[in-house]
């Protein structure tokens, strides 16, 4: 591909295709430099040398196996041969294992109280991402922030209060239903919820109305109903908008 | 280990032609082609095989040959260092007529800055790919 795009450039470009003529001959007479042998030295000195790295390999690898050796001829030789010594070591072991084990266990939960702490540091850290985030002149950025701030367990009022502003007030059409979706996995709560509701008569694009309509539908919350109402009284509702509330209404009503 | 024997029976002329061209000294263009095989050897683990081997120990030989010289990225030797040392080439003057275009051909390799040297060395005579190149010198 690389050759082909030269050759192209060649038939095209006249002084290329010139320094190329003159250079094509010298590129082949480089062909006559000669390879030049290395001296009988190098291959010696290069095998001495492996020789020696062979050699000081194996005699590692002996005193490994040497001290592994001695240390199986010390422990034949402690090991007492009365089964009632043996039996004492296997308890005495066994109660080391137990005290060492609830020592660990118990610094354990000390460490609880660290990874807690963590934890809220690691909360705090991704609500200042996603605050950031959503203050950025960037769209592709608030839409991360409205992202980064779904990571968040609980976010607190301050990151609340900049999701529903972008949700009510970002020109992005787009921002805004990341935001929405950021909203709507904290629709548990019933100040979230109330919210979306009255952010309904604030939207003015369909493509959020709908989403929305979606939304507060599924929260099964009646507070919608009287929202509804006041958005079917709006003659310049959108057709498939108008539709969709008065499916939801049906299902609303008792 | 075995196995460092036959990649060195296997590259050890090419990688030695290579230094040579590109430093004009024996001895030195030896000593490099000796640290070269034994970083190979005790850094063989290091090589994960996501390049050609050739690349790879191209890349050791320019790190030994950066402890060398230390100007390497500039220029193995200043011009006018290299009009100061002696070459181990023959000069044109000392050798037969039939060989004058050889004499002159190493000469003006040698003229040739360092980075550019290399590039074309590595390319005319190593025969690597340009790809190789790249990534050698990366």
């Amino acid at each position: 591909m690389e050759t082909s795009a030269i050759d192209r450039h060649l038939r095209t470009c006249r002084s290329c295709r010139a320094e190329y003529e003159v250079l094509t001959p010298l590129w082949q007479e480089l062909g006559l430099l000669p390879e030049r042998k290395p001296s009988d030295q190098l291959r010696e000195k290069f095998y001495a040398e492996l020789s020696r790295h062979k050699a000081q390999r194996e005699c590692t690898v002996t005193s490994r196996y040497d001290l592994l050796e001695r240390l199986n001829a010390l422990v034949d030789r402690l090991w007492p041969k009365q089964p009632a010594f043996q039996l004492a070591i296997a308890v005495l072991c066994l109660l080391v294992g137990y005290v060492v084990g609830f020592r660990i266990d118990n610094s354990g939960r000390g460490g609880n109280g660290e990874v807690a702490e963590l934890r809220v540091e690691v909360q705090n850290m991704q609500r200042l991402v996603a605050m950031s985030l959503l203050k950025t002149e960037s769209a592709s950025e608030r839409i991360k922030g409205a992202t980064w701030s779904e990571r968040i367990s609980r976010p607190d009022d301050q990151v609340m209060t900049a999701l529903f502003e972008t949700l009510d007030y970002d020109p992005n059409v787009n921002v805004r239903l990341a935001a929405l979706e950021a909203l709507t996995r904290f629709s548990d709560l019933a100040s979230v919820r109330q919210q979306l509701i009255r952010s309904l008569v604030k939207q003015s694009s369909p493509l959020i109305q709908l989403a929305l309509v979606e939304v507060i539908a599924q929260m099964l919350d009646t507070r919608a109903i009287e929202v509804f109402h006041q958005l079917l009284k709006d003659p310049d509702l959108n057709k498939t908008v108008r539709e969709q509330i008065e499916i939801r209404l049906k299902q609303l009503k008792p | 280990m075995a196995k460092l024997g036959v990649l060195f029976e296997r590259h050890h002329v090419k990688l030695y032609n290579f230094l040579l061209r590109l430093t004009n000294r024996r001895e030195l263009s030896e000593d490099i082609v000796q640290d070269v095989f034994l970083r190979i050897l005790r850094y063989g683990h290091s090589f994960r095989g996501d390049a050609p081997f050739i690349v790879w120990m191209y890349r050791l030989a320019r790190n030994a040959a950066t402890d060398q010289f230390r100007k390497w990225n500039r220029e193995v030797l200043t011009d006018e260092e290299a009009a100061d040392q002696p070459s181990d080439n023959p000069l044109p003057s000392d050798i037969a007529e039939g060989e004058e275009n050889v004499a002159l051909l190493q000469a003006a390799l040698a003229r040739l800055k360092a980075d550019k040297r290399e590039v074309l060395i590595l390319s005319r005579f190593q025969g690597l790919k340009l790809e190789e190149i790249g990534d050698i010198r990366d």
